[in-house]
């Protein structure tokens, strides 16, 4: 099993989307400091405050920004590409069909290639703290909210860990990389329109805009409210267990049905 | 000899359509065993049931003693129609991976790579990425990431096939090496019958799904009747009338050959068309082979 996970892990990070996923982290974590000391020093005046009034100058500022930036379908993105490349992609190309002639039975071949698409999407959160929190406390000193955004990016580790398995699931399912894809914009569309759907219904306003995502105005169970897991125990946001456990059985279960479909999938 | 591979009523269906019908193979160990049949008898179809690839609507399968699905492709190795690689990544990084799969790593697989890529002649190339091989050097990786984990039995699905006549020849050279110096039991499927009867000590001739008949070639080849012989001769409508039918049937006549079936030696042919006043230009045995047998079994 060791050996499976190092095999999907080096393949992996092989992968041109694996790599441009890592640089875009580092990208952002670098970016997002300077971008704040630029708007500090400019003294740039946002809605009629003054920049220095309007963020506290504290290391962990820019670090949300960028995890925010990243939780914005960036990184998602390119997990699902990843996720789809691994199993849908293996399966269209037969490779999957070279490897599953060796001697190890299926679902460890699928569990190596969740936990290297975890490592991947762990790398790129350790590169983007480091960085942004490197930046940060050498232009703005140790204070700062840390606790709060540490979690914040463990939780988005776990939010990932759900989308992977859903992506898993479908790949799977669709053997085919183009409707994997298709399959989770879609998902993430309904989604989306089913979080707008229910608060219209609770709240009783009409006028509601389906398309702003606003992840405050989706059910906390739902898909795009586990996306911003990570963000909710950020200032400004509210944590929901409810959007935890949802994190979890969709983890789970998207994780069972892809290990039950590939048990009795024919690889030719 | 113990068994290398045992199926048993091995039965897989496509839609209403038995690709491999109450399928029954034996494979002992140290045979080159030909899995012969014409195109969609269901060769493929049976090496991935066997290889447990796909599933199986009813069967046994014993591979090297094992019949647990996981533990039994232990030891094998196999190549199902064209071979896949990560085409983007090098043939020494797509060997890297399959010897992972397979339980190696460190430097006992950093020497596994350096003695396949040496044992198929890719040392050369094996860092370029695969995706600019041809298709002979695709199928010598491909035997090479079989060979890594020393395997005891390997199932070559069709190796020749799409290969020009020198890739062919190295191909059967390499299936008959591996057999004879490395001691691999070897079950290689293919409908071209003179490259079976090369390298193959034992038959089996599938169509439709099931098998037809099962053997060594020289039991296969062994006819219930009598030798046929080709005889030349100048006047052959005359020498077929004149020869006596209690000893000699006439198969057939064409221009000035005869095909002329019988149980006396050769020598006794010659010299009775000789008494008789012919003079033979030709008298040759009619070899029987596995082509032969394909046809009877297939009609
Ligand atoms: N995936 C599939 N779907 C439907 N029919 C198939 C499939 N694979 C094989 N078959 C059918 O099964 C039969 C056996 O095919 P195959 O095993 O590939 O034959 P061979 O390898 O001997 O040429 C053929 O009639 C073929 O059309
Ligand atoms: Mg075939």
């Amino acid at each position: 099993m060791t050996l499976l996970v190092l095999a999907e892990q080096v393949k992996l990070f092989r992968r041109t989307p694996a790599r441009l996923g890592l640089g875009l982290a580092v990208m952002l974590g670098a970016l997002m400091p300077i971008v704040l000391v630029a708007l500090l020093q400019a003294g740039t005046v946002i809605f009629g405050v003054e920049a220095a009034q309007h963020f506290a100058s504290e290391p962990t500022r820019p670090m949300i920004w960028a995890l925010r930036a990243r939780n914005f379908f960036v990184m998602h993105a390119v997990l699902i590409v990843l996720g789809a490349q691994t199993l849908a992609g293996e399966i269209g190309d037969r490779t999957l069909r070279e490897a599953l002639l060796a001697p190890v039975p299926r679902y460890q071949v699928l569990l190596a290639k969740l936990v290297a698409l975890l490592t991947w999407d762990a790398v790129g959160l350790v590169l983007m703290f480091v960085v942004s929190g490197v930046l940060g406390i050498g232009a703005f000193g140790l204070d700062g909210i840390w606790v709060s955004v540490a979690l914040a990016y463990v939780l988005t580790l776990v939010a990932d860990t759900a989308l992977a398995g859903i992506t898993l699931l479908v790949a799977v399912a669709t053997r085919s990389v183009v409707a994997t894809l298709g399959g989770l914009l879609v998902a993430l569309i309904l989604d989306m329109v089913a979080g707008w759907a229910m608060f219209v219904v609770s709240t009783g306003a009409v006028v509601r805009d389906p398309w702003v995502v606003e992840i405050a105005s989706q059910h906390p169970v739902l898909l795009n409210s586990v996306l911003g897991l990570g963000n909710s125990v950020l200032p400004g946001y509210a944590f929901d267990t409810r959007t935890l456990g949802s994190a979890g059985v969709l983890a789970a279960g998207s994780l069972l049905g892809a290990l039950l479909l590939l048990r009795r999938a024919d690889i030719p | 000899m113990p068994q290398a591979l045992t199926v048993r009523r091995l039965t897989r269906s496509y839609g209403s359509r038995k690709a491999v019908d109450a399928l029954d193979l034996e494979v002992l160990e140290g045979d080159v065993y030909g899995f012969l049949g014409p195109n969609g008898a269901g060769k493929t179809t049976a090496m991935r049931c066997i290889l447990g690839l796909i599933r199986r609507d009813e069967g046994e399968v014993t591979l090297l003693g094992d019949t647990d699905p996981v533990r039994q492709r232990r030891g094998v190795a196999a190549i199902i129609e064209t071979p896949a690689f990560h085409d983007w990544m090098t043939a020494r990084q797509n060997l890297m991976q399959a010897g992972w799969y397979g339980g190696l790593s460190g430097s006992s697989l950093d020497r596994a790579i350096a003695r396949v890529l040496e044992r198929v002649g890719l040392v050369d190339r094996a860092d370029e990425r695969t995706r600019g091989y041809s298709l002979g050097m695709r199928q010598r990786l491909a035997i090479a990431r079989c060979l890594l984990g020393e395997p005891r039995m390997l199932f070559l699905d069709e190796p020749t096939n799409g290969l020009d006549p020198a890739g062919m020849k190295d191909m059967r050279d390499l299936v008959r090496s591996l057999a004879m110096h490395d001691g691999i039991t070897v079950l290689v499927s293919s409908h071209l019958l003179a490259e079976v009867q090369a390298i193959c000590n034992r038959v089996g001739i599938i169509d439709r799904g099931r098998m037809r008949a099962e053997g060594t070639v020289a039991d296969l080849l062994k006819s219930a009747d009598q030798p046929l012989y080709r005889v030349r001769c100048a006047s052959a409508v005359a020498l077929a009338e004149a020869l006596p039918a209690e000893s000699f049937t006439v198969e057939s006549t064409d221009g000035d050959v005869l095909l002329v079936r019988t149980a006396l030696p050769a020598e006794d042919l010659n010299r009775r068309a000789f008494e008789l006043g012919f003079a033979l230009s030709m008298l040759a045995p009619v070899e029987r082979n596995l082509e032969d047998v394909f046809l009877e079994v297939l009609a």
